[in-house]
């Protein structure tokens, strides 16, 4: 039962994957990458990661992609990808790239053979994660405080860059 | 569902990144194949925490920072991709080759 | 209070110095009133320091003559650059009878000099660039006069040599005078590069720089040895004293690198006055009678001294005879009195002791002294006549007699002083120079010093009669100026009476001295000296006296050849543009630059084509596309995969 969902729902990641880098309307793309973080947001909880389900739907979908989409609307608009065509020459060097890479790593991991015999580890609790992260002792909290500094850092960056430069015609 | 076949799809993912990356010429395209790869990646902390690490509730967290500086790339993205196509009304990768030699 | 002026010797030093940065850096082109208080200020500073340092020289040396028997006293030393343990050269002051009469001399004059420039430079756009200069010159000589060591004498040496340059090619937008410049810097520069080489031998050999070690009899003595240098074999000893005499072979202007002192004219006439005529030329000789233990010791150099200064004297006065250029018979004048100098020193001799022992030595030092007033003062007497009548050729003068009274005055007396005319200076110099000559026994040297001094008293008296006497032969005629006239009266004094001091010079200057010569041992010189004068003078009044130049002409068309050949210089720098033309420039320096340019410089441009050629083939690599980048990244992840796991 288990084994079969977990199928069901990897075919569906990589075929929305799939879809996301692949469609040529980037407003389509951006909606199955959607897909695909619900997909992974599945996974997650059968991995009983439910935290990370969470913040993947919360961050992942109702943050980052839908910033993108914002950008996609701002910028491109619908059907743009059709003024920038992609050969089929391109689409087939990509993909023998991407095969060469997928085939090496699967190659290399084959060859690798885990350090400890399998198991389970139990679910992760919520408490234990947010103790964990704001814990001064074997804990995150400097990781947590700087990602906190970057997050500003990267706002303040992005008001600098997107200014319109003084004089600049719009 | 056992590790090797959570690293085998994050391998995949990870593949469809590139693929995209190598493929597309927008470059909001290009970013949309980073989060693909990105997710691959998450899928791999999630996958080891759950089957193998002695500690996981690092294996939990380690995602979240993901997210947290995969924000901040977007938004600085954002900006980046505003301020070229303010400049130059596309955004075609290809044409952005200031700092060739 | 003399303890605090020996302390404070430097002062002399510091105020000429202060004067060229505060004239020099401070002040603006148009501030002329201020530039010429604060050079005022500066060498009235300057001349009290040096007669406190003199006084205070006085008292503590001389007239304790047990504890200093050598007569020198270092008043002030500071290491400045320490080669190795124990070899250092040192900057400082040093007060001996030489020294110090240098000091009085170079700081009078200059105050002279600074007053009379005044007006002289007064409508000159470079007035205040020309007392900044003038104050570098000052603090140049009085270090090379006050050095301690070789090295520092060496170092001031060149600064007085750039200031003489500046100051010559002080029209720069004259052709003739940046050329002069370029001469007098090159031809001194020759001569230095045989100095510095010299120094380098001397300083290895001796392991120091100070004077009383370089002219110790145990330096001599170890240099007094035979060395085999390009299968020649010479002598050590006289090797090193020539490449340091060489020095002052061309900064005192001796024959044959006299060349640049005529042309250097082309500068500002105080200028000629103080550097080429009082005290910078006089350098040379300084150095000769600074170090002259050591050439006396040394077998050869003083012959080689003596001859080259006679020559000079005789070869200069003759060309003098035949100038028309007011400051050119100066220069050749000069370089005649230098002749002088030279030979005076080449014909005195040391005891074994090290003792200096005969007259010579201190009968130059004591034309030294006199020289450099009265030919002060000629050089000033004609600037004030080339100020007055725009002009320096003696064709356009004449009459000046009733236009320029106190020039007239002071110059007679100048010119009288340089012909030797008792009761004047040059008179007891001369008689000095004369005696040592004839006491030596050299007597061709003595011969030619006699018919010297006659052609003096004849060039001398020509240009006389020929400025002021006869009937006018110019338009317009500015009136003195009173800056002028009076450093010109000024000089007058010791012109007239510095013949009073030779005492000084025979009772300091030689204390080994057993019995002193006096002149009572050839009663019959200064009569003959004073006849010949006299005699040249009268001839001089009968060709030039009257203003009627007939009787000279002729007499100049009589020679002929001769006459072309001497008005000419002897053809000696149509000679020297020969050599450095013809035979230097083309014959090496183009070849070298043709090797230079192509084969130098194309072994460098091929190795630059090399890495272009490199540069333009891989910067293709380096397109901007992001996309080939990253498949060259995943290209070289697999690669490593590859190459990690399956090989």
């Amino acid at each position: 039962m288990s084994d079969l969902l977990f199928y069901l729902l990897a075919t569906a990641l990589v075929i929305f994957s799939l879809l996301a880098v692949h469609v040529p309307n980037l407003l389509h793309a951006a909606i199955a990458l959607i897909a695909s973080f619900f997909v992974t947001a599945a996974i997650y909880i059968m991995l009983e990661m439910e935290f990370l389900a969470l913040a993947q739907i919360m961050l992942y979908i109702g943050g980052i992609v839908i910033f993108m989409l914002i950008i996609i609307l701002l910028t491109t608009g619908i059907g743009e990808e059709r003024r920038l065509p992609v050969t089929i020459s391109r689409r087939l060097a990509g993909a023998g790239l991407a095969a060469l890479f997928l085939g090496g790593l699967i190659v290399a991991f084959g060859r690798w053979t885990p350090p400890a015999p399998a198991g389970t580890n139990p679910a992760v609790s919520l408490d234990a994660i947010g103790l964990r992260l704001l814990a001064t002792q074997n804990g995150f909290v400097v990781a947590f405080e700087l990602i906190s500094v970057l997050l500003l850092t990267a706002l303040v960056g992005a008001v600098v860059i997107a200014r319109k430069d003084k004089g600049e015609t719009p | 569902m056992t590790l090797s076949h959570c690293i085998v799809l994050a391998l995949i993912l990870c593949a469809i990144g590139v693929y995209g990356l190598l493929s597309r010429r927008n470059l909001i395209g290009l970013l949309l194949s980073v989060e693909v790869m990105l997710n691959g990646a998450n899928l791999n902390f999630a996958a080891f925490a759950h089957f193998r690490a002695t500690d996981p509730v690092a294996g939990a967290i380690f995602p979240v920072f993901v997210m947290a500086v995969s924000a901040c790339e977007m938004a600085v993205a954002l900006a980046i991709v505003i301020a070229l196509y303010r400049g130059r009304r596309q955004l075609d990768v290809r044409s952005l080759e200031e700092l060739r030699g | 209070m003399v303890e605090q002026i020996l302390n404070h010797s430097y002062l002399a030093l510091f105020f000429p110095l202060a004067g060229f940065i505060i004239i020099g850096l401070g002040l603006g082109r148009e501030s002329r009133k201020l530039a010429s208080a604060v050079a005022i200020a500066m060498a009235t500073l300057a001349l009290c320091s040096s007669l406190a340092l003199a006084w205070a020289y006085k008292l503590t040396v001389l007239e304790q003559p047990g504890l200093y028997p050598d007569q020198t006293l270092v008043a002030t030393r500071t290491s400045w650059l320490n080669f190795a343990p124990g070899m250092s050269a040192d900057m400082g002051v040093l007060l001996d009878p030489i020294s110090v009469m240098m000091l009085l001399v170079v700081t009078s004059i200059a105050f002279l000099v600074t007053i009379y420039s005044i007006g002289y430079m007064r409508h000159d756009p470079g007035f205040v660039r020309f007392f900044a200069l003038l104050d570098l010159f000052v603090f140049a000589m009085l270090g090379l006069v006050l050095a301690t060591n070789i090295l520092q004498m060496f170092v001031f040496w060149e600064l007085v040599g750039v200031s003489s340059y500046t100051l010559i090619g002080f029209w720069y937008e004259k052709p003739a005078a940046v050329a002069a410049a370029k001469k007098a810097f090159i031809v001194t520069r020759f001569a230095d590069a045989f100095f510095l080489l010299g120094i380098i031998v001397i300083s290895q050999q001796a392991g120091g720089f100070d004077f009383s070690l370089l002219n110790s009899p145990a330096i001599a003595t170890l240099l007094n040895h035979q060395v085999a240098i390009l299968g020649l074999d010479v002598n050590l000893l006289s090797l090193t004293s020539l490449l340091i005499f060489a020095g002052g072979w061309g900064k005192s202007a001796m024959f044959p690198l006299h060349v640049w002192l005529p042309d250097a004219m082309e500068g500002p006439t105080p200028v000629s006055s103080i550097i080429h005529s009082a005290t910078m030329v006089v350098a040379g000789v300084y150095l000769t009678a600074r170090m002259f233990p050591l050439f006396a010791a040394a077998p050869g150099t003083l012959t080689v001294i003596m001859t080259v200064g006679a020559l000079t004297a005789l070869f200069a006065a003759v060309i003098a005879i035949t100038q028309k250029d007011i400051k050119r018979i100066l220069a050749f004048s000069t370089l005649s009195q230098l002749g002088y100098m030279m030979f005076s020193l080449g014909v005195a001799k040391t005891t074994p002791g090290g003792d200096i022992l005969v007259f010579g030595y201190s009968a130059s030092m004591f034309h030294v002294f006199t020289h450099a007033f009265f030919k002060c003062m000629l050089f000033l007497g004609a600037g004030a006549v080339i100020h007055a009548v725009h002009a320096g050729d003696l064709e356009q003068m004449g009459g000046l007699r009733r236009r320029l009274p106190w020039t007239y005055c002071a110059m007679l007396t100048a010119c009288l002083a340089i012909a030797g005319i008792f009761p004047f200076s040059g008179f007891w110099s001369k008689d000095a120079i004369l005696l040592a000559a004839l006491a030596s026994g050299h007597l061709l040297v003595f011969a030619v010093a006699l018919v010297t001094g006659g052609l003096t008293a004849f060039y001398m008296f020509r240009l006389f009669f020929l400025t002021f006497h006869g009937a006018p032969r110019h338009g317009h005629t500015d009136p003195e100026d009173p800056w002028m006239t009076c450093a010109i009266v000024i000089l007058t004094v010791p012109t007239v009476f510095a013949g009073g001091l030779e005492h000084l010079f025979t009772a300091t200057v030689i204390p080994a001295l057993p019995a002193p010569l006096v002149h009572s041992q050839a009663a019959w010189l200064p009569w003959l000296a004073s006849g010949v004068g006299l005699t040249a003078i009268a001839g001089a009044w009968a060709l030039y006296g009257q203003g009627d130049l007939r009787l000279a002409t002729r007499l100049c068309q009589r020679l002929g050849l001769a006459h072309r050949i001497i008005f000419n210089k002897f053809y000696l720098d149509e000679a020297y543009l020969f050599v450095t033309r013809r035979l230097i420039f083309a014959g090496l320096a183009q070849p070298a630059a043709w090797f230079d340019r192509q084969v130098v410089d194309g072994a460098m441009d091929l190795c630059a084509t090399i890495l272009q050629a490199g540069g333009q083939t891989i910067r293709c690599l380096q397109n901007g596309q992001l996309q080939v980048y990253l498949g060259a990244a995943i290209f070289g992840v697999f690669f490593l995969l590859t190459f990690v796991y399956l090989i």
